[in-house]
């Protein structure tokens, strides 16, 4: 089977669907909080990439990476005086607030879909877009949780108390992301200190704090939930198609792996969902992987081939 | 075992759950519950069916002789069998010298039943002499998301010994162009007074044997004189050949070797040489050990280093004023020496002080310069331009030592593939007439 390298990108584009439609709902939420003068020319390190000469594009992120940490390093110490009267490096300044460093994600999540629509390898697509979901998920947190019943209580206390400690003043879009972490941080904090039952005092008053996306769903839910069933589908094209001549083999490793994954996340969910009344839902979840990652490891172990005895074969 | 892009999507999976659970968003749980079995389920499955088996397979490896020649192909049998209970499917390959030019399929892709046998077949052409390894034969295979990898190597490894091919050996051919070209003319020698050969005529003198009178020649100047024949002996010469065969002389690429095209153009002066009806013997300077085959006025000499270069390769290092010294220890009487090295390691040279360099006979060393060995096409421009500029300062630096090497009283010249074979013929016509 010949499958082109337009095909694959199809593919690609396919599977980063769930990362391309986080990416474009966040946007007109967070564009006023993009710093353009950093986003651009990071944004176009994909098209550098892929101008420069052959032997020098493996190095573009790289050098790309040394520059951004060297002007962040020459910013401070520019900041504490470094280089007081030395004419060109006493001008290297970016702002280090909250928007040049939602910038910087951002410019990561774009070039990681870009690059993950254009990879070669269907690894590489597939972990770009695992990574840029994770990444994104918690902006799309973020516009949801504007519509949580404590949410003005929470924003107009966390603001003050950042404005307090020395921050300058957020975007609203930065602020309701802050909020949203702060929700995660508590209820990781509930779940762990007080096993997920107990409320927790927050800012003075005592609100019981669920996981920020438990309790609040918004039109964005059935468009990710869309995308990611399509991202399977996509994927498994592309595992298939992206080998060389094993397909048949192939095939049927990837619907085995793929039904037992489907079956086993069910029985899982729905023994976490009977254990809910005893709390033990992230303990069994957790215990359940750490065996099967244990199960992978232990599998995987080098092998060292024994002697067979069969003279012609040694 | 589980590639490194195996274990970053595992990383990530796990992380991407974490992430899901602790913002709260139901169905990315699911989902990433399902990905993450899906991962690992890929992995145990690969590993406890393929990964496992592998090492059932049975290979073996059928060739004809293990003594080859240059140039001249020859074909390799791969039997593979399935022991195991299950089919299995596996890349193969047979890890090969790069000297080898293989057509047909020594590596590929099987999918065996179980109890089953693939015969494959495909043929290789060395393009240099030495002694080669063919296998040992690796056999791999990949689960389906690409996540790991199983290998399995059959330690079954045969050698080749390659000798140096019949078709560039062009001294060893009788024609007439060959003879004309090198060794016409050269039947010198100053110990004129006796043999068989007319040199010239003289006055007589008191003490000439009157046996050699030129009576034809009475009287032609003063109608009285007497003029003696001249005759001159064909003196026989040892010409010693010697080369380096360090790893200093391993390089170039596909069929253009620095090592193998100084065999090439030795044997080619040998034979011409011994066509010459002088002697011709060899010295190898291969690392710490050094051949010596004496010279003969047969062909049996070229024989033994013909044989002799099938089984070695090129390895150790080379020190040019220990070589000297080893061929002035080795070699008798007052031969011909004619040293061929690139110097490679040039830098660590030392040079002892002249009058520690003491050699009974004629010594000339070809610096032979490496530009004919570096494929300056690989690599792009930037590339090409710093081999050149390498290859440039390499010239230099030989030019430099050779003045050197001349005024210590080694007879010293930088040579070039292209002109070896010449120079080396050039400095045997010359170490002739010096006879």
């Amino acid at each position: 089977m010949n499958v082109e390298w337009d095909q694959w990108y199809f593919l690609n584009i396919g599977i980063m669907l769930p990362s391309i439609a986080a990416f474009f709902y966040v946007l007109p939420y967070g564009y006023t909080s993009i710093d353009y003068y950093i986003f651009v020319p990071l944004a176009l390190l994909p098209v550098v990439k892929r101008l420069v000469p052959k032997y020098t594009s493996p190095y573009v992120y790289n050098v790309a990476g040394i520059i951004v940490l060297l002007i962040i390093l020459a910013t401070l110490l520019n900041i504490y005086g470094f280089f007081t009267g030395i004419p060109l490096l006493s001008g290297i300044y970016i702002p280090l607030n909250s928007v040049t460093f939602f910038t910087f994600e951002m410019d990561i999540v774009l070039v990681s879909i870009v690059e993950g629509s254009l990879a070669r390898r269907p690894n590489q697509a597939v972990g770009a877009m695992v990574g840029t979901f994770a990444l994104l998920l918690e902006y799309v947190a973020a516009t949801l949780v504007t519509s949580y019943q404590y949410y003005p209580n929470v924003s107009s206390a966390l603001s003050a108390q950042m404005t307090a400690i020395g921050f300058s003043p957020m975007t609203p879009f930065l602020l309701s992301f802050y909020v949203a972490d702060m929700l995660e941080a508590f209820a990781i904090y509930g779940l762990f200190i007080h096993g997920g039952l107990s409320p927790v005092s927050v800012l003075g008053t005592s609100i019981s704090i669920p996981f920020p996306l438990n309790s609040i769903s918004g039109p964005v839910d059935l468009l990710l939930l869309g995308t990611l069933m399509a991202s399977v589908i996509f994927m498994v094209v592309r595992y298939y198609v992206g080998g060389e001549s094993d397909y048949e083999v192939r095939l049927q490793e990837l619907f085995l792996s793929l039904t037992i994954g489907s079956i086993a996340a069910i029985a899982v969910i729905v023994i976490m969902n009977l254990s809910g009344y005893a709390g033990f839902q992230f303990t069994l979840l957790m215990f359940f992987v750490l065996a099967l990652i244990m199960a992978t490891l232990i599998t995987s172990r080098r092998r060292h081939p024994k002697p067979t005895g069969r003279e012609n074969n040694t | 075992m589980i590639r490194k892009s195996g274990y970053a999507l595992l990383s990530l999976a796990v992380l991407s759950l974490m992430e899901s659970i602790f913002l709260g968003l139901q169905y990315f749980i699911v989902f990433s519950l399902i990905f993450l079995i899906t991962v690992c389920s890929d992995i145990i499955i690969f590993n406890i069916t393929r990964a496992g088996n592998l090492e059932h397979i049975w290979i073996q490896r059928k060739m004809q002789d293990k003594y080859q020649m240059k140039g001249r192909g020859f074909p390799v049998q791969l039997t593979i069998r399935n022991d195991s209970g299950r089919t299995l499917a596996f890349h193969y390959y047979d890890t090969l010298s790069d000297v080898f030019t293989i057509t047909g399929e020594s590596e590929g892709y099987l999918v065996i039943k179980p109890g089953e046998s693939r015969v494959i077949n495909y043929r290789l052409v060395s393009g240099a002499i030495g002694r080669y390894l063919v296998g040992p034969v690796v056999i791999y295979s990949e689960d389906a998301m690409k996540l790991c990898l199983a290998q399995y190597v059959i330690e079954r490894a045969d050698e080749v010994r390659v000798s140096p091919s019949l078709s560039e050996l062009s001294g060893l051919r009788s024609d007439l162009i060959s003879n004309i070209r090198f060794t016409s003319g050269i039947h010198r020698s100053r110990n004129i007074g006796q043999g068989y050969n007319f040199f010239g005529i003289r006055p007589y003198t008191i003490s000439d044997d009157f046996r050699y009178v030129a009576w034809s020649r009475f009287g032609v100047s003063d109608g009285e004189d007497l003029q003696i024949k001249q005759m001159e002996e064909e003196r026989q010469l040892d010409v010693y050949l010697a080369f380096d065969y360090s790893y200093g002389v391993n390089l170039g690429y596909g069929s253009v070797r620095m090592f193998d095209r100084i065999v090439i153009n030795v044997i080619n002066a040998g034979y011409s040489v011994l066509k010459n009806h002088d002697g011709v013997g060899f010295i190898v300077f291969n690392g710490q050990n050094d051949y010596f085959l004496k010279a003969t006025r047969s062909d049996e000499s070229i024989r033994k280093l013909e044989n002799l270069v099938a089984e070695i390769n090129p390895s150790g290092t080379f020190d040019l004023f220990r070589s000297v010294r080893r061929i002035s220890e080795m070699v008798k009487k007052t031969p011909l020496v004619i040293l061929i090295t690139p110097l490679a390691y040039s830098e660590k040279l030392e040079l002892p002080h002249a009058s520690l360099i003491t050699l009974g006979s004629r010594l000339t060393v070809f610096l032979l310069e490496p530009s004919a060995f570096i494929d300056i096409s690989q690599g792009g421009s930037s590339g090409a331009m710093l081999k050149k500029g390498a290859i440039l300062r390499k010239k230099a630096e030989l030019k430099a030592i050779s003045s050197i090497l001349n005024r210590l009283g080694l007879y010293s010249y930088v040579s070039s593939e292209d002109d070896l074979f010449r120079r080396i013929m050039a400095e045997y016509q010359y170490g002739k007439i010096l006879r």
